[in-house]
């Protein structure tokens, strides 16, 4: 059988199974499993095998012709796909032990059906399949996220009308589009939508307006930045990795396969060093990252905290991409990888600490060091990775988008981007502050460190972060064979070197570490032959080893979490409340239900019913006479 | 082929029969209602369609002529598939009056799409109005009887003025054999048949559903029981799509080509389309009570179908007949579980029905499959008919795009309401209380078998395909597909 066929029909076919015995937990899940390591295992083999197509013809007649709907093995799909289900693999371990009678969530045939719609989508050849995907993904999600829980729901709702408009807005695009280039294949679509920009300029800006918003929708990027604050919040804290990981790229996979390409092949009217839509788009990049940084920094809730740390990091990305040039997109490709390996760590330990806690607000945590030191060293890891310090693979990619803006003097960007990074240590150390380090509540004196099987993946993040830091070829590596198919001239990448845009800014990465372990070293001896120390009591810490009592107090919790930044909340209020989306979001919504209600009392009330007929017939009167 | 007459004389027996019987009502209709199933599947399968058939052997145009062409025989059979179902799901036991009035729907439904006979058509769709109202006056109380007679306020005003438009024809013309209007309709002055146009649509707009002339609506489906619903739906609102393609797109088309005759008029029709799909989706939106949501997309869904026709290519009608069916399968699941769900919780809320698809995760998911096909998300039927509505208005002028737009936002709407209320389904029961009655296996299993369908037709939409072209092909060849049939060697 067609292996590109058996990577649909396999998960479609274990949905179905699982629906049928849902409720043996254990094997459903550990089905989940399976089904994942296949496709990681699958998609590996498919590695350079760039003549892999399925295709079938559907008895639908569209421009006068059966419709085909196919697949194709690309290299930009594969990239995608093989670390999107590598992912899923380390989450499925997790969710294993995860899924017990008191959390169990009951989603694997629905994540199923969402994984069996996420390889669509990387592997599509033409715009039906991808919609077909793109729309079953959108809706399988909107069930996990709401999962059978009232206060999900609400969230879920609010996700799935932002989605919705996407999907419209895709669904019209394409039909536009495929009307131009009468077939619904992309490369032809591609080649028709770079003519049209050459005759008519604002019509072709108007169609890939509509894709572009669509994938701004689904990767949260400014103005749809504020639907993953909601969404992760409140899904199950299992799925919340993959929402944040490997769905947020989703956006970024359609502008990399689409909008790049005519961006780079049009002739297009220049801002500086690159054209204007790519500009624009690098700007919206940037005040997301911006916002969503500040915002994340606010929150008390560590889900919606991380959420917005997930949009800023999506908005670094789009900006690698909006520069146009090959270390850009080459940093903004290692920076998805990146971001789905830490932010799975993050979310992962996360999941753990409330598995273990109950608990999802920051300040009513802390000290969790002692009790769950292995869960503590993941999300160190992951965080010094997501804060871009060497030698964690996060830096390497960060490194090399500001390179690649810097080398197109996208000076604005440039400073959004630091700004953006330099917060971002403000929330992430928050977190740490928070949760692990501090005093442990009373409450949480009897936790266990986090179950075998979570700790499992959680470890193999850890090592991988560490490994892709010190030798960055692992991911450079597919991304030549990405960049070569999308039609750049690359050098092959060496295995611990990345070259960056700027001269005498290669980096080597390998030496850099083994800088770092001098340095550890250096530190460990410097500790050992140091004097000898004392050990206090953590209480003396905080009072600077007055006694308490002694100053009518009693050596109450000090617990700094709560309202963290305030003085710097009250900086940024005044900004934040003049660009609320949210709140124009939903005071629309409010409109929408008033309408529905005033409309619904019109078939109410009885009295204008023969009224509206005749209402009716001026119309058809007035019509028939224009 | 006489022996078609069976199909509408053999239920009006089964009326008069009714008054008669007691307890065996329901057999004797389930009877009489499979046999016009099976009668009218086995003139769909053979080959000797289209054929006209002349009553008491005078001929066309001085007599009544039964038209059988794959369109209307298509939609026969649907009528009698929705007639079965709404059978098998009466809850407790009717009195001989639900039962006669029942069969006389079935016969005047099955008149109306059969017919050639313009007079004919109006005195079936008398009759429709009179089974209807009665059948939603049936529980007797304050609601329904409220209901039915704004129902047949309105539907009687609404013939009236299809009495006259005809009345029009028989004076202009000399004629009221339908093909034969067809045939002549360019004989008219423009402003005569306007005017004829603007009476009959009159006429029929009320039985469609459309905007300002379907107040009844809502009530009625919310009075109505749920088999009252399924009759109503896929009874009345099947044949009222028969009803377009045949008297706007045959009758009053240019040349049998499926455009009709006064571009203006069909411009201020799809105006009317596209007012419908905007206010029932809004009203929609924020209706607690779920027979009412169903209403509202009902006709939000008849809106879609009659933009679809009035398009004018044949893209956009493969586009709608493949709605009809898709609406026609996705809104019978939701009517027979709505109908379960109700008896069930004792409540018409919806925000009461939490914990039913835990409970039964069969309704529950074949309910989220009747949703995600009205939707129109792929792999559901209705994606077919959206997507080829859509593509084909692509080709119309810059009025139809304002069409796609309003369709493309309504179904934003429309995916949150119809999402929202699915997910209800599955949330936690608040209380530990167990639920008033038991929901019925058999109904659950229609339910099932028509969303394993809807799923069919979704993943695999050649499965209708040579049905529905057979159906686009007689509407936009319809000189000679449909006249000639009638009157053999005219043209």
């Amino acid at each position: 059988m067609n292996i590109m066929l058996m990577l649909l029909v396999v998960p479609l076919i274990t949905a179905f199974l699982t629906m049928a015995i849902l409720k043996h937990q254990k094997t459903v899940w550990t089905i989940f499993l399976a089904v994942s390591g296949y496709l990681s295992y699958a998609l590996f083999t498919m590695y350079g095998k760039w003549d892999l197509s399925w295709s079938i013809e559907l008895g639908f007649k569209m421009f006068g012709k059966n419709v085909v709907l196919s697949l194709i093995n690309s290299p930009l799909g594969w990239f995608f796909a093989f670390f999107a289900s590598l992912t899923t693999l380390l989450i499925a371990m997790f969710s294993i032990a995860y899924n017990d009678e008191k959390h169990d969530s009951k989603t694997a045939p629905i994540w199923l059906l969402l994984i069996f719609s996420n390889i669509g989508i990387f592997f599509a050849k033409d715009w039906l399949m991808f919609f077909i995907m793109w729309e079953a993904m959108s809706t399988t999600a909107y069930f996990i996220i709401a999962h059978g829980k009232e206060i999900s729901a609400k969230a879920a709702k609010f996700y799935l009308s932002i989605s919705l408009i996407g999907t419209s807005t895709l669904l019209l695009g394409i039909i536009l589009v495929s009307r131009l280039s009468q077939t619904f294949d992309i490369g032809v679509s591609i080649d028709s939508l770079v003519k049209l920009f050459s005759t008519n300029y604002s019509a072709a800006l108007l169609y890939i307006g509509l894709f572009i918003t669509t994938f701004l929708i689904k990767s949260a990027i400014f103005p749809f930045y504020m639907w993953p604050s909601k969404a992760y919040a409140e899904s199950p804290d299992d799925f919340t990795p993959f929402l944040s990981t490997v769905m947020s790229k989703y956006g970024v996979y359609g502008l990399i396969l689409f909008i790049l390409p005519i961006l780079a092949k049009s002739d297009l009217p220049m801002f500086g060093k690159i054209s204007q839509p790519a500009y624009m788009l690098a700007v919206l990049g940037a005040i997301t990252s911006v916002l969503a940084t500040i915002l994340a920094i606010f929150q008390t809730d560590m889900k919606k905290l991380f959420a917005y740390s997930s949009v800023a990091n999506v908005g670094y990305i789009v900006m690698g991409l909006a520069t146009m040039s090959v270390v850009g997109i080459q940093g903004a490709l290692f920076h998805s990888v990146n971001h789905m390996i830490f932010k799975t760590a993050i979310f992962l330990s996360l999941a753990a600490v409330i598995y273990r806690t109950g608990e999802r607000d920051m300040h009513k945590l802390g000290g969790l060091v002692y009790k769950m030191p292995l869960t503590f060293l993941v999300y160190l890891l992951a965080i010094i990775s997501a804060a871009g310090i060497p030698p964690l693979s996060g830096f390497t990619s960060k490194w090399l988008i500001v390179q690649a803006l810097m080398a197109q003097k996208m000076l604005f960007v440039v400073v959004a981007m630091i700004f953006a990074s330099t917060g971002a240590f403000m929330y992430l150390l928050r977190c740490l502050a928070s949760v692990f380090l501090g005093q442990l509540p009373d409450k949480y004196k009897d936790i266990k460190e986090a179950p075998l099987l979570m700790a499992i993946p959680m470890t193999i993040l850890m090592l991988l972060t560490l490994a892709i830091g010190v030798i960055p070829g692992i991911i450079t590596k597919p991304i030549d064979a990405v960049l070569t198919g999308m039609g750049y001239n690359v050098e092959p990448s060496s295995w611990t070197t990345v070259h960056t845009a700027l001269a005498k800014s290669d980096l080597n990465l390998t030496y850099l570490f083994y800088v770092f372990m001098v340095a550890c070293v250096i530190s460990l001896i410097m500790y050992l032959i140091s004097g000898k120390q004392e050990k206090i009591d953590q209480i003396d810490n905080y009072t600077a080893g007055e006694n308490p009592l002694e100053w009518d107090t009693t050596p109450d919790r000090f617990n700094f979490a709560y309202g963290f930044y305030q003085p710097f909340k009250q900086m940024f209020n005044p900004m934040l409340d003049l660009i609320s989306f949210e709140r124009w979001m939903s005071s629309f919504g409010r409109i929408v239900e008033r309408a529905s209600s005033a409309l619904s009392l019109l078939y109410t009330r009885s009295e204008g019913a023969i009224l509206m007929l005749y209402i009716g017939i001026a119309i058809l009167i007035i019509g028939g006479m224009m | 082929m006489n022996s078609v007459l069976f199909l509408i004389v053999i239920p009006l027996l089964g009326a008069f029969l009714a008054l008669f019987g007691k307890k065996a009502n329901r057999i004797v209709a389930i009877l009489i209602t499979a046999f016009t199933e099976i009668f009218s599947i086995m003139i769909y399968l053979s080959d000797k369609l289209p054929v006209s058939v002349a009553i008491g052997g005078w001929q066309a145009p001085y007599g009544i002529n039964f038209v059988l062409t794959p369109l209307s025989v298509g939609f026969i059979v649907l009528i009698n598939l929705a007639a079965i179902i709404s059978l098998f799901i009466i809850r407790g036991e009717k009195e001989y009056q639900f039962y006669s009035t029942y069969l006389v729907l079935l016969a005047a439904a099955n008149g109306i799409v059969l017919t050639g006979d313009i007079f004919n058509f109006y005195i079936f769709s008398e009759l429709t109005t009179f089974a209807i109202t009665a059948l939603i006056a049936y529980p007797r109380n304050r609601r329904s009887t409220g209901a039915a007679i704004k129902y047949l306020i309105l539907a009687s005003t609404a013939s009236s003025f299809l009495l006259i438009g005809i009345g029009v024809v028989y004076k202009t013309l000399g004629t009221l054999n339908i093909a034969d209007i067809a045939s002549k309709i360019d004989l008219l002055n423009p402003l005569t048949l306007e005017l004829i146009i603007v009476l009959i649509l009159t006429g029929i707009f009320v039985e469609l559903e459309l905007f300002p002339f379907n107040m009844w609506v809502p009530k009625a489906y919310f009075a109505g029981t749920a088999s009252v619903n399924v009759m109503l739906h896929g009874m009345l609102g099947t044949a009222g799509a028969y009803i377009i393609a045949r008297i706007l797109l045959t009758m009053f088309a240019v040349n049998g080509s499926g455009m009709l005759v006064n571009a203006n008029i069909a411009n201020a029709i799809i105006v009317i389309a596209m007012l419908t799909i905007f206010v029932s989706e809004i009203a929609a939106f924020n209706e607690k009570k779920l027979k009412k949501v169903l209403a509202f997309s009902s006709m939000g869904q008849m809106g879609l179908i009659i933009f679809g026709f009035m398009i004018g290519n044949e893209q956009a009608l493969t586009g709608a007949f493949y709605m009809v069916v898709a609406n026609f399968l996705a809104k019978i699941i939701l009517f027979v579980l709505t109908g379960e769900f109700i008896a069930m919780t004792g409540s018409d809320n919806w925000e009461d029905m939490k914990g039913i698809g835990r409970k039964h995760p069969v309704a529950g998911v074949s309910f989220v499959i009747g949703s995600l096909s009205l939707m129109g998300v792929p792999f559901f039927a209705g994606f077919w008919g959206k997507l080829a509505v859509i593509q084909g208005a692509m080709s119309g002028n810059s009025f139809m795009i304002t069409g796609i737009v309003i369709i493309l936002i309504t179904a934003v709407v429309e995916g949150v309401y119809f999402l929202k209320i699915s997910h209800t389904f599955f949330l936690k029961k608040e209380d530990e209380k167990e639920f008033n009655a038991k929901a019925r296996i058999h109904s659950i299993v229609i339910a099932a078998a028509l969303a394993v369908i809807v799923l069919a037709i979704g993943v695999h939409p050649g499965l209708i395909e040579n049905n529905v072209n057979r159906a686009t092909n007689e509407i936009l060849n319809s000189t000679s597909n449909y006249v000639d049939v009638v009157f053999p060697g005219r043209y």
